[in-house]
């Protein structure tokens, strides 16, 4: 893996996997609080209705993936604010149109389509570097939003009512959650694929929970041990040559299963 | 009769400012009715049980006054103004139940949330609030626990956070939802004692379906069925029961039997 590291493409890779490690921890462990697990995976699928608009009109499909994503999300977050709706199957319903859309798209757009698999799988190795530009800013913007509503995120998570009581413009805060996911997924979508984004998202952060006792320390440990599972998978799928979306994934299952097993253990050393 | 609405007669002769005051109001769901005619005055230094039995419209009453759901006819004041501005003099204590146990949080987090409305957006919590939380935790007696995660914490010692993030809010009423729903005798019997010493300075409202407990702490009971019928006093009647829970209610729920008096002389005439 070290003699890797002399190729621009295998950098490249390894930033991204650093860039979406930080997006990742903060926001999966957002959303595996809040349970919206399945409103981050509708997202995703979502967003390549983008990715078909990105092809068909001849712009960066991440772009689309990007605008697609953040509409979806305000969009499920609206679904998921009103009580009268079945929310689970508007969600679903969004999460299949927005895929339905993107496939008929790349559909009507003539020529190879090879790349395609690339957003549904992920292609860390061949993020290009003015998606690494666009990952960092995305980054940015993410840190930024979650310092300065840090205590309002942490208020709708953990008691809604409460804050509601409290008169917080509750409903403006999820949204603006909602948005921060969508940015989010549409990062890590190059990495892992929007069909294992929930995963990304979801096992670092589940992993982090046991063994933090805040929601900072969680993000923060997420990050940590997002970025480990990455690199790790990045290392293996080289070797063997292997997918690396789903192989960073694997890695990341087998590090929670260990953690489901050894976590008694561990518990009864630190006593 | 109508016995729903009394007031003067207060047991804490200084106070007599109406932190609540609920008048005709009326809930429905859909076409079931849930509150009907309810009135209420809650005075500054009041200790008020609500009980009843399940469905007949506790949590639903205590939705509207914190402006969760709106009446279909009715009126209810906080100080003086309406339930969304006058929440803010609320210290809203949920049913520990709820919440997701393993939510990674500190016991300090949870209680700092009682500073919210406080702070703006994108306005930081300061030394003040913090000092506050301190406070608030050393008198529910949990100082020493502030930085523990809220996980550690045992059913009692929860109920005593929440009870603290409400006391942070520096509220003019505590509303509690049964505080000591799922908790063991002697834990309850603390609890009440710990709500018995902050009454000496806030106005306490609990709901709550145990009766024997509540009426053994409070100082006036309604009961809550659909109607409320509420006394001035801690004593729950056996008709009182009877209209709230129906006549086998004595068979089926234990209360003490100092506290279950005859309905008194001076309830009838209206």
């Amino acid at each position: 893996m070290i003699e890797a590291l002399q190729y621009e493409f295998f950098r490249n890779a390894l930033i991204a996997g650093f860039l979406v490690s930080i997006a990742g921890g903060i926001i999966g462990s957002l959303v595996v609080v809040n349970r919206i697990v399945f409103v981050a995976g509708g997202i995703a699928h979502a967003a390549y209705g983008g990715v078909g608009m990105g092809f068909f009109f001849g712009f960066n499909p991440v772009l689309g993936a990007l605008g697609f994503s953040i509409f979806s999300a305000l969009l499920m977050g609206a679904v998921q604010r009103n009580k009268n709706l079945r929310r689970d199957t508007a969600i679903g319903m969004l999460w299949a149109i927005g895929m339905a859309i993107g496939v008929i798209l790349t559909d009507l757009t003539p020529g190879y389509k090879a790349e395609l698999e690339s957003y549904l799988f992920g292609s860390i190795l061949a993020v290009p570097t003015t998606n690494l530009w666009i990952m960092l800013a995305i980054d940015l913007v993410i840190l930024v939003l979650i310092y300065l509503f840090y205590k309002e995120f942490l208020a709708i998570s953990f008691d809604e009512t409460f804050a509601i009581v409290r008169n917080l413009p509750v409903n403006q805060i999820y949204l603006l959650l909602m948005g921060i996911i969508a940015l989010a997924v549409a990062m890590m979508m190059q990495v892992v694929g929007l069909i294992l984004v929930i995963a990304l998202l979801a096992m670092p952060a589940a992993l982090s929970a046991q063994f933090v006792k805040d929601l900072k320390a969680m993000m923060a440990l997420g990050t940590v041990l997002s970025f480990l599972f990455i690199t790790v998978g990045l290392g293996i799928s080289y070797t063997f040559n292997l997918t690396s979306g789903a192989t960073i994934i694997l890695v990341s299952a087998i590090a929670y299963l260990i953690t489901l097993i050894f976590k008694p253990a561990i518990k009864f050393l630190k006593s | 009769m109508n016995e729903s609405h009394t007031n003067g007669n207060y047991p804490v002769g200084n106070f007599s400012s109406e932190i609540i005051s609920i008048k005709n109001l009326w809930v429905r769901y859909e076409q079931e009715l849930v509150l009907q005619n309810i009135n209420l005055s809650v005075y500054q230094g009041d200790y008020i049980g609500i009980i009843g039995p399940n469905g007949g419209g506790k949590t639903t009453l205590f939705k509207v006054i914190l402006g969760l759901i709106s009446p279909q006819q009715g009126e209810i004041k906080i100080l003086g103004q309406p339930v969304t501005k006058g929440r803010r003099y609320i210290g809203y204590v949920p049913q520990i139940m709820q919440f997701d146990v393993a939510f990674p949080i500190t016991v300090a987090d949870v209680v700092r949330m009682g500073r919210l409305g406080k702070r703006k957006l994108l306005q930081r919590y300061g030394k003040r609030d913090e000092e506050v939380v301190q406070r608030v935790l050393d008198q529910v007696g949990l100082g020493k626990w502030r930085d523990r995660a809220l996980s550690e914490l045992s059913g009692g010692q929860r109920q005593r956070v929440y009870i603290a993030r409400a006391l942070a809010t520096e509220p003019e009423i505590l509303l509690l939802d049964e505080p000591t729903a799922n908790l063991d005798e002697n834990v309850s019997a603390t609890l009440y004692e710990l709500l018995h010493q902050l009454n000496e300075f806030v106005t306490i409202l609990i709901i709550s379906h145990d009766i024997s407990a509540v009426s053994s702490y409070v100082k006036s009971v309604g009961c809550l069925n659909r109607k409320l019928h509420y006394h001035s006093s801690n004593q729950v009647t056996s008709e009182m029961l009877k209209q709230t829970y129906g006549s086998t209610v004595q068979q089926l729920v234990h209360v003490p039997q100092r506290f279950l008096a005859e309905h008194q002389q001076e309830n009838h005439h209206d």
